[in-house]
C-alpha cells in the first residue's frame, strides 16, 4: 500500500483494522472524536462492528465482552474518558483479556482542557484502576511509530493475554503525517482456547477475575507479576540520540520528545554535549537503556507535558548517579525549544566541568 | 492572478478532513489581503486544533478581520460568532473555512444568505488522503459535502501532498487525478497548491501554481 | 429404571452456596432447564454479575464471563456482537440492574441488543447483607433503612418491567414469580419464551422474576414467599408487558 497523509487519530482506526480489529466500542470526546468516526465509516466495510456505548464505563464492558469472547477488539478516549474506564480496565487486566486502549491524552485534572497533555503518565504506568496489575503501555512519537506500534499491539496483546494502552497527547491524534501500513514481525501466538465461544465438544471456559479465597488470589496475582517481569525483560524499547559522548541526557517521550530533538541539536550548536533519551515502552520501562549510556554523563533532564510524572522513573533508573532535572508545562501547554533550552544551559553552566 | 476575481465575493472552502483547508484559505488570505477589506470566518466546527483562527495575530496583521467567537478560541464547543452573518451579508470579500467533511454541515444555516451574495464553493482535495485517492472518491466525497452544506461544489482545488515528504511527483500526480475529477464533475480545477521550494519544478503545469508559504505543522516538531 | 426427575445438563453438579430457601436454585433450574428443552447449551454464553448470583458461572454448565457491578448488559453486547449466532443471556439482582447498571440495561434494551437478561428481584441487597435495594418496598425495613424505607427520603421503588417496556427495543418484557408451584411453571413458561426470543433473532427480552431472601429479609423460608405474595406482587404486578409481534 503507498504513502497516505493521515490525522493520527484516523491512522490509528486504520492500524488496528489491518491489525486485524474488527470491533470498536467508544464515547465521543475531544480530541479524539476522529478515531469512533473513522471506525463508525470503515468497520462496516472489512465486516466490522462499530457500536457508540452509552458511557466510556459500558464502552470498556462492552470491550471486556468482546474480548473473552475471542475477538480482537478496542477502544478510544481521551483522560477524562480514559478515568471512566479504569474499572473496566481492572477487570480486563485481572482476567487476563487482550485489547487495546488508546489514550489520546488532553490537559486535566477534571474535565480541564482540550489542549495536548501527558498528565496521564501515572494513570496509565501505575496502575489506574484497582489492584496489582499492569498495563503495556506503548508511547509513540510520530503517527508512523504509532501505526507501526498499534499493528504490533494485538499480538503483543494476544501474546500476554493483556491490555494494551497507547499513549499519545492530543497533538499526535490531530497532526498529519505521512504514513505506510507494514505487517509487524510475526509472534507465536497461542490459541485463544480460553475464549467464550460455546463449549462445543469441550468444558465450559469462563472469564472470571473473582477469587474469593485469599491465597488462590494471591497465587493468581505472582502469576500476573511473572507476567509483566517477562515484559520487563523482554520489551523494553527506547531510542537513543546523539548520546555517545552526551554530558546532559534528556529524558522524553511522545511529541514532546520531539521538540527535545530540536533542542539537543541547538545545544550541540552551542557547544553542549546534548543527547536524547526517548522512552517508546513507557510500560515496561526502558532502564536497560540508562545502563547503555557513556561514562561523560553528567546529568539527566526530563522534559514532559506534566507537572513531572516520569521523572519519578528516570530517577529510579538513574538510582543517584547523577542529578535528574525536570523541565514541564502543563494543563495543555506545549514547553517550547527555546524554554527548555534555557534550563539545559542553566543546568550545565552550575556543572563543573 | 485569477484570484483578482474574489473581490467583493463570498468564497466557502470545503474539503474532507484533512485536506488541507485551513492551509489553502489562510495562504489565500494573506495573498489577497492588499486587494481589499477581506474577512476570513473560521466555521471549523469539528476540529480541536488547527484551526484558521489560530492564525489570528498573523492575520490581523496583515489588515484580515478574523471572525470567530472571541471568548471560546480553545474551547470544546462549536459556538459560532455572530459576527459570521453580519460579514456575509456585508461588501467585504469573505473567506469562509469550513470543517471537514460532516462539518459541511454548519453551512446549512447560512444558506440563504450564501445564495444572495452567489457565493463559490472550492472542494481542497489531496489525493494523498484516504476516501480521495481517485476520481471516483473525490467525485463521491463532493456529492457528500454538497449534500451536507447544501450547495454544489462550484470548483476544486488540487493539494494533494505528503507533509514534509511532498515531492514535485506528488503534486503531478494528484494534478491528473483532481484534473480528471474535475471534467467529470463539469467544473473548473483553480489550482495546484505547493510549497515554495517545489515551485521550479512545476512550472510547466497547464493551471495556476498556487505558492503556498505557511504551514501548520508545529515548526518546533522535528 | 424410569428417570422421572435428573438435573438439568446446564447445571454443574457443584452444591450452590445459596442458602437454604432461598429462589436463586429455582431460578437456575428454570434458566437450565429453558436451554437444555431449546438445545443450545453448547452454543450458549452466560454473563454472571455482582450480587448473590456473583457464582453463577460455578453452577451453569457453559461458557460464562463474570462481569463488573451492574455492567453485564454492557458485557452481553460485547459477547452478542462477536457472536451473533449465539445465544447469549445475563443474569443480574435487583442492586445490579436497577441501580448501578440502570445505564446499561436502558441502553440494552433501547439498542434492542439480542439477548436475554435474568432479573431476580429481592428487594435487597443479599451479597452485601442486606441494605436497601432500588426495588425495597416503602416502609421495608434493612439495614440500611433500619425505621423502613421513607419515600419522602429516597423515593419510591423502581417498577422496571414497566420502565423498560416503554422502550421499543425491548420485544419481550414479563413479570412472574416464584412463590408457588403454579407461579414457577408460568416463570418456566416466561424465561424459555424469552431464549426463544433471542433464538429467532427477535430483540431484547426480559424476564423480571419476584423472588425471595430469607435470611436478610428475616423470615422462615415459608413466610417468605407468603411475604412476597402479600407485599411484593400488589406493588410488582405479574404479566406480560411486551411481547414479539406486540405493536406499540
Amino acid at each position: 500500500m503507498a504513502k497516505q497523509l493521515m490525522k493520527g487519530n484516523e491512522a490509528i482506526g486504520e492500524a488496528a483494522i489491518q491489525a486485524g480489529c474488527r470491533y470498536f466500542f467508544g464515547y465521543p470526546i475531544t480530541p479524539q472524536n476522529e478515531v469512533p468516526e473513522y471506525m463508525s465509516r470503515r468497520l462496516p466495510e472489512v465486516g466490522g462492528v462499530f457500536l457508540q456505548a452509552e458511557s466510556e464505563v459500558a464502552a470498556i464492558n462492552m470491550v471486556y465482552g468482546a474480548a473473552g469472547a475471542g475477538a480482537r477488539v478496542m477502544t478510544s478516549s481521551s483522560s477524562p474518558g480514559i478515568s471512566l474506564k479504569q474499572e473496566g480496565i481492572s477487570y480486563i487486566a485481572g482476567s487476563e483479556l487482550p485489547c487495546l486502549i488508546i489514550n489520546i491524552i488532553r490537559g486535566g485534572p477534571g474535565l480541564g482542557g482540550i489542549q495536548p497533555a501527558q498528565s496521564d503518565y501515572f494513570q496509565a504506568t501505575k496502575g489506574g484502576g484497582h489492584g496489582d496489575y499492569n498495563l503495556f503501555v506503548f508511547a509513540p512519537a510520530s503517527i508512523q511509530e504509532m501505526v507501526d506500534l498499534i499493528m504490533e499491539s494485538f499480538d503483543i496483546a494476544d501474546y500476554y493475554r493483556n491490555p494494551v494502552m497507547i499513549l499519545g497527547d492530543g497533538t499526535l491524534g490531530q497532526m498529519m503525517e505521512p504514513v505506510e501500513f507494514k505487517a509487524p514481525k510475526k509472534r507465536d501466538l497461542p490459541p485463544k482456547d480460553w475464549a467464550t465461544t460455546g463449549c462445543v465438544g469441550r468444558e465450559p471456559n469462563v472469564i472470571n477475575s473473582l477469587s474469593l479465597v485469599a491465597e488462590n488470589l494471591e497465587r493468581h496475582n505472582w502469576r500476573l507479576q511473572e507476567k509483566y517481569k517477562h515484559m520487563k525483560e523482554n520489551e523494553q524499547r527506547w531510542e537513543l540520540y546523539k548520546t555517545e559522548d552526551a554530558e546532559l541526557v534528556m529524558v522524553a517521550y511522545g511529541t514532546t520528545a520531539r521538540i527535545v530533538k530540536s533542542v539537543v541539536n541547538k545545544l550541540r550548536e552551542q557547544g553542549i554535549k546534548a543527547g536524547l533519551l526517548r522512552p517508546i515502552t513507557i510500560f515496561p520501562y526502558p532502564v536497560k537503556a540508562f545502563a547503555l549510556l557513556p561514562e561523560t554523563v553528567k546529568a539527566f533532564l526530563t522534559v514532559e507535558m506534566s507537572a513531572g510524572q516520569m521523572v519519578e522513573d528516570v530517577r529510579l533508573a538513574v538510582n543517584g548517579k547523577n542529578p535528574v532535572h525536570f523541565c514541564g508545562r502543563t494543563g495543555g501547554v506545549i514547553p517550547t525549544p527555546a524554554e527548555i533550552t534555557k534550563v539545559a544551559m542553566e543546568i550545565m553552566g552550575g556543572e563543573p566541568r | 492572478m485569477k484570484f483578482t476575481g474574489l473581490t467583493g465575493g463570498k468564497l466557502v472552502i470545503v474539503g474532507a478532513y484533512g485536506s488541507g483547508k485551513t492551509e489553502f484559505a489562510l495562504n489565500l488570505a494573506l495573498q489577497i489581503a492588499d486587494l481589499g477589506p477581506l474577512a476570513l470566518v473560521d466555521l471549523d466546527i469539528v476540529n480541536p486544533y488547527f484551526r484558521s483562527r489560530d492564525a489570528t495575530e498573523l492575520l490581523e496583521e496583515r489588515g484580515v478581520e478574523v471572525v470567530y467567537n472571541r471568548e471560546f478560541r480553545d474551547a470544546d464547543l462549536p459556538a459560532l460568532s455572530a459576527r459570521t452573518d453580519a460579514v456575509l451579508a456585508g461588501g467585504d470579500t469573505t473567506i469562509l473555512d469550513v470543517g471537514g467533511d460532516d462539518g459541511a454541515r454548519v453551512l446549512g444555516r447560512y444558506k440563504p444568505l450564501l445564495l444572495r451574495s452567489r457565493a463559490q464553493v472550492w472542494m481542497v482535495v489531496n489525493c494523498f488522503r484516504p476516501f480521495t485517492a481517485d476520481p471516483e472518491g473525490i467525485i463521491a466525497t463532493a456529492r457528500r459535502i454538497g449534500e451536507k452544506a447544501g450547495l454544489p461544489i462550484t470548483a476544486l482545488v488540487n493539494n494533494s501532498n505528503l507533509a514534509r515528504e511532498t515531492a514535485a511527483g506528488h503534486v503531478r500526480q494528484g494534478a491528473s487525478i483532481v484534473r480528471a475529477a474535475a471534467e467529470r464533475m463539469g467544473i473548473p480545477l483553480v489550482c495546484h497548491c505547493c510549497r515554495p521550494r517545489l515551485a521550479d519544478q512545476l512550472s510547466d503545469l497547464e493551471d495556476e501554481l498556487f505558492i503556498m508559504e505557511l504551514s501548520l505543522f508545529p515548526a518546533d516538531i522535528t | 429404571m424410569k428417570v422421572v426427575f435428573e438435573r438439568p445438563t446446564a447445571l454443574t453438579d457443584k452444591q450452590t452456596h445459596y442458602c437454604p430457601g432461598c429462589t436463586h436454585g429455582i431460578i437456575h433450574r428454570l434458566v437450565a432447564e429453558s436451554i437444555d428443552e431449546l438445545e443450545v447449551r453448547e452454543k450458549t454464553i452466560g454473563v454472571a454479575s455482582v450480587g448473590c448470583s456473583v457464582l453463577a458461572y460455578d453452577y451453569f454448565n457453559l461458557d460464562m464471563q463474570q462481569a463488573a457491578h451492574g455492567r453485564a448488559p454492557a458485557v452481553a453486547t460485547g459477547i452478542k456482537r462477536v457472536h451473533p449466532d449465539k445465544v447469549v443471556f445475563t443474569y443480574q439482582g435487583d442492586g445490579d440492574l436497577a441501580s448501578i447498571g440502570m445505564a446499561e440495561i436502558v441502553h440494552a434494551a433501547a439498542r434492542g441488543e439480542k439477548i436475554t437478561v435474568i432479573f431476580v428481584n429481592n428487594t435487597i441487597y443479599g451479597m452485601t447483607g442486606g441494605q436497601m435495594a432500588p426495588t425495597s418496598l416503602v416502609g421495608q425495613k434493612t439495614t440500611t433503612s433500619p425505621l423502613g424505607r421513607k419515600a419522602e427520603h429516597c423515593g419510591y421503588p423502581i417498577r422496571m418491567a414497566e420502565l423498560l417496556s416503554t422502550l421499543q427495543g425491548a420485544v419481550s418484557v414479563a413479570r412472574v414469580s416464584v412463590h408457588d408451584i403454579p407461579n414457577i411453571i408460568k416463570a418456566k413458561k416466561a424465561i424459555k419464551k424469552a431464549f426463544e426470543t433471542q433464538i429467532k433473532g427477535e430483540g431484547f427480552a426480559i424476564v423480571e422474576v419476584l423472588s425471595t431472601c430469607p435470611t436478610n429479609w428475616g423470615l422462615p423460608p415459608l413466610d417468605a414467599l407468603k411475604w412476597l405474595k402479600e407485599n411484593m406482587i400488589p406493588y410488582y404486578p405479574l404479566g406480560e408487558y411486551r411481547t414479539p409481534g406486540e405493536v406499540k
